[in-house]
């Protein structure tokens, strides 16, 4: 058994790292859950605004707070696309799935076409940046990270629950035909939200280029773990999504300390089958 | 009454019927197996994939379950054949015998859980279920051989007479005719009254459990029926190449017999035969250029696949060759 002071470090890295699957699962647990789209290329989306955040920072010495502010605009714009032609051809969660793995792939190639295969690094000199609390130490990158996480997961969850747009959304979700009756504009608010999992999948790529290590294959590899994430914290529901991916992250870094790191995969399906078996109303 | 009793049967009896163009793609399947050695890897590897698409198609195609980690049962019947043949007896036969029960016992087992709960659930559980095991068969190397793969698997002759050659022609005979077998047992299955209940259960869950059809106990009877053939296709892949490797597991093999199965088209059985032929033939004329481009390409065509739909796609295909042949003739 580790001793005490690594068991904390183990969770408190946990939790931060599991900042990063809240952050990327709440563009999806929004569109999955109030629009019934399944967004695969969300991952790619994030990773294309990594490598521009990595490209504008390397070439042009922007700084990332600035690439992220003109990257965000960017795949805003991209998301307005993808939901017009999901909104144009009538797609449904079937091939809602199958379009945007396409367009992953089809990203992912253009990735490899302008970046190579090769693992780039954006090294920052935030990147070795901790605070020492006690005995731990706390990376300054991710806590910034869990903190933005935290204030849009917040923000989201309070505009779906407290103001009008958000409560016509939620209603659009249960029934668009009774709310289309009560004068819910289902198909503007649907571009709306689209428009800000897009948003939301730049702001993680951003995070992502400062904190992990790029390659192109990458996309698919945070696949299985968000999207149990997305599903443990319920579907559209934000802060669900958030914490739910701090808890997996938690239980994947305990479980790495206790077992052995090959185990950490393995950890968020079990949670979510476990989860599943007791509730199945769960989704 | 009687008379729509009748007319239901003739219909079904005529659905039943052998095509003369299901005959001739059999026998020209069978044929190939005596070409001149070259093609008879890729002719393998397209057999392996059909059978594991028909395998998928099963539970898509005519219960509607969709499963993005169909790889489990097909990982799950390599690495039983593989570990049967090094660790047992080198039989292919006995091989597959094992693969196929060891698939289907996982199927039956999973099947509760997937059964559980919507569609979107089955979805994660099914994705759910292939990443554990993949990362199960990683963390136990002392069994698989973890990253490395399962190695020194020397399968032994066929029916103790065909030796396995380099060529693969022995291989893809074996593969073809298990294909064959296993497509002939489906066709039946899926005429029977079994596979019309499980049709109905795909178009209307809550009326086919009103008219008397126990719906959960066909679906896990389909799901394990589907694993075990799954679990065919990973002991041809284990025993014709000799090797087992994680990428049997993979998410990436899911999403291929997904996309071979979606190509040629759900719920007729020969839709993953065709899908087969045509995504492993592009595969290997596109990627032979250029990997990453063959990606480019799949990715593309799936899109305009799904936003425009089958239907419109064939009739436009098929209408714009009427309309060239109409064109040649004047």
């Amino acid at each position: 058994m580790p001793s005490g002071t690594l068991l904390g470090q183990a969770l408190i890295s946990g939790v931060l790292a599991g900042g990063m699957y809240g952050l990327l699962a709440l563009g999806l647990s929004l569109s999955w859950g109030l629009l019934r789209l399944v967004n695969l290329s969300h991952f790619a989306l994030a990773f294309l605004a990594a490598y521009l955040t990595y490209e504008l920072g390397t070439t042009y010495h922007v700084a990332p707070w600035w690439a992220a502010a003109m990257v965000v605009p960017v795949m805003l714009m991209i998301g307005l696309a993808q939901h017009w032609l999901f909104d144009r051809f009538k797609v449904n969660e079937l091939a809602s799935l199958l379009i945007t793995f396409s367009f992953a792939v089809i990203l992912e190639v253009a990735i490899q076409l302008y970046w190579t295969a090769d693992y780039r690094r954006f090294e920052t000199h935030y990147s070795t940046m901790s605070i020492k609390v006690g005995a731990f130490y706390i990376p300054v990158l991710e806590l910034a990270l869990c903190m933005v996480a935290g204030v849009l997961a917040w923000g989201t969850w309070l505009w779906l629950r407290k103001t009008y747009v958000g409560k016509a959304l939620r209603a659009a979700a249960e029934d668009a035909d009774i709310a289309a009756a009560y004068g819910v504009d289902h198909k503007k608010l649907a571009y709306l939200l689209s428009g800000m999992g897009a948003a939301y999948a730049a702001i993680a790529g951003t995070f992502i280029a400062l904190i992990a290590t790029l390659a192109p294959a990458q996309i698919w590899a945070w696949l299985g773990v968000v999207f149990a994430v997305v599903i443990i914290g319920r579907l559209g529901n934000p802060l669900g999504a958030l914490l739910a991916g701090m808890l997996i992250g938690a239980s994947e870094s305990i479980a790495m300390a206790i077992f052995a790191p090959a185990w950490a995969p393995v950890v968020s399906f079990s949670v979510l089958i476990a989860i599943l078996l007791w509730d199945p109303e769960w989704l | 009454m009687k008379d729509d009793t009748i007319s239901t049967a003739r219909d079904l009896a005529r659905r039943a019927r052998w095509r003369l163009a299901e005959i001739v793609f059999w026998l020209l399947a069978f044929a190939a197996v005596f070409l001149p050695p070259g093609k008879h890897l890729l002719l393998n590897e397209v057999a392996i994939l059909a059978l594991f698409a028909l395998s998928l198609d099963l539970i898509l195609g005519y219960a509607g379950i969709i499963s993005l980690g169909h790889a489990a049962f097909f990982g799950a019947g390599a690495y039983a054949a593989g570990l049967l043949c090094k660790l047992v007896t080198p039989d292919p036969l006995a091989g597959m015998a094992v693969a196929i029960v060891a698939a289907a016992v996982l199927g039956f087992v999973t099947s509760f859980l997937v059964l559980r709960g919507t569609d979107l659930t089955r979805l994660m559980v099914t994705l759910g279920v292939a990443l554990v095991l993949h990362e199960v068969a990683n963390a136990l190397p002392q069994w698989t051989g973890g990253a490395d793969g399962l190695q020194g698997m020397a399968v032994g002759p066929l029916l103790g007479r065909f030796d396995f050659d380099l060529y693969g022609r022995t291989a893809y005979a074996y593969s073809l005719t298990t294909l064959f077998v296993l497509f002939l047992l489906a066709r039946r299955i899926v005429q029977s009254p079994f596979g019309l209940s499980l049709m109905a259960i795909r178009r209307n869950t809550l009326r086919a459990s009103a008219l008397g059809v126990p719906v959960n106990r066909r679906l896990i009877a389909v799901y394990t029926l589907a694993a075990a053939y799954a679990g065919a296709a990973g002991a041809l892949l284990a025993q014709t190449t000799a090797y087992v490797s994680l990428e049997v597991l993979e998410f990436q093999r899911s999403a291929d017999v997904l996309l071979a199965l979606i190509i040629g088209g759900t719920g007729w059985l020969y839709g993953g035969i065709a899908g087969a032929v045509v995504f492993k033939v592009l595969q290997d004329t596109l990627s032979s250029n250029a990997p990453q481009f063959w990606m480019f390409w799949m990715g593309l065509f799936l899109v305009v696949l799904a936003l425009v739909g089958r239907e419109r796609l064939s009739r436009g295909i098929g209408g714009g060759v009427r309309q060239l042949l109409a064109r040649g003739r004047r």
